[in-house]
């Protein structure tokens, strides 16, 4: 699946990957790629500015911490982020319900012709 | 060949990325060199651990990351925010500080309306003596049921006084209202950040709390309490307001340290 595709989706994500736990850039990726099957091509490079974004507006906050022997910053949802991700969660439920509806009658149509 | 460590394609690849955040501010730039040179570090590593070549890891690591070119332009986006962006969030934010602050004058004007219950109009407010003119006095006395001039224009003042508190009260009601539709239509927050509305709310509770608290307690030893109750109802709203907007601070500054 293109880049382009999962931008808009992007900080839903993020979020979500990180409302589990805490982690830093590469683990994020590493955990998006395994629960996605890989489906997911996204430039590991773009997560850095998103993450950044998001803890501008507060959704996440961030340490530095010393894992394997390397300098990493960690990422943690803070209360606001966690409100964001149910908003973000709703919202996308609604958008996959609507889109299913429209594609799942137009398969049903292309059945029964 | 790779004679120094840094002589490999990441140790190139992070002296670009040097080179080209220097546009960023100094922070942004130095975490983000800190973390991109930890992730292609990890990258490469793990494509080690699968029998790939040292050289062909860090290339491979590199492609899958992405230019410097593509890196810092978002960085540098994410940091420079549009002005009219700037300026929804900070009318988004006076909108909702607006609103809380009415709802408190509003909290203010029923404590007030209590003192005046209980001592009367001359708790709430005082009338100076060259208001009292003869226009004003046949004005007061046909509106209040008072006996003299003085007593009518102190329960007309301690009677705006009141209402025009609970009137304000109401519209910080619809404010917030307003507030929560507009931030619903904007899908959102979309409001400064919270740190920084808690410090403002804060401070302006706080200076408006000890100013009025002042203001009372001159009252009280200069005019005898003549007036005292329209600061004193107030203070301790006012203060209870700061009180809550500064745990919520402390407790934002605890979650999310300030860089």
């Amino acid at each position: 699946m293109s880049a382009d595709k999962v931008k808009g989706h992007l900080d839903l994500l993020l979020l979500a990957i990180l409302s589990t736990d805490p982690g830093h850039g590469y683990a994020v990726i590493t955990q998006l790629r395994e629960r996605t099957d890989g489906l997911l091509d996204l430039t590991e490079g773009a997560v850095y500015p998103a993450l950044h974004r998001l803890e501008d507006l507060g959704f996440l906050a961030s340490e530095w911490h010393p894992v394997n022997g390397r300098r990493r910053r960690l990422y943690r949802l803070t209360s606001s982020g966690h409100s964001a991700l149910a908003r973000q969660r709703t919202e996308w439920q609604s958008l996959a319900r609507a889109i299913g509806n429209v594609v799942s009658s137009s398969l049903a149509g292309t059945a029964e012709a | 060949m790779m004679n120094h460590p840094d002589d490999s394609p990441i140790g190139f690849y992070l002296d670009d990325l040097f080179q080209a955040a220097r546009a960023l501010p100094p922070r942004d730039a130095r975490y983000l060199l800190a973390e991109t040179e930890a992730h292609l570090r990890d990258s490469a590593d793990a494509a080690m651990a699968g029998g790939v070549q040292p050289y062909e890891a860090e290339l491979g690591a590199l492609a899958a990351f992405g230019t410097v070119d593509d890196l810092v332009p978002r960085e540098s986006q994410r940091t420079r925010m549009p002005l009219r962006t700037l300026a929804g969030q900070i009318l988004n934010s006076a909108m909702l500080l607006g609103a809380i602050g009415a709802m408190t004058v509003g909290a203010s004007g029923a404590v007030a309306g209590l003192i005046y219950l209980i001592g009367g109009a001359n708790s709430i407010t005082t009338v100076p003596s060259a208001v009292l003119t003869p226009q004003n006095c046949a004005r007061w006395l046909s509106q209040q049921a008072a006996t003299n001039c003085h007593q009518a224009a102190l329960s007309d003042w301690a009677f705006e006084t009141v209402y025009s508190r609970l009137a304000l009260g109401v519209a910080g009601v619809l404010l917030l209202i307003a507030h929560r539709y507009c931030k619903r239509r904007q899908r959102g927050n979309s409001g400064l950040k919270p740190i920084v509305t808690d410090t403002v709310a804060a401070l302006a509770f706080a200076v408006a709390g000890l100013w009025t608290a002042g203001l009372g307690v001159d009252a009280m030893i200069v005019s005898e309490g003549q007036g005292a109750g329209q600061w004193l109802s107030a203070a301790p709203i006012a203060l209870a307001v700061a009180a809550v907007y500064c745990t919520r601070l402390a407790k934002r500054i605890r979650e999310e340290p300030i860089r």
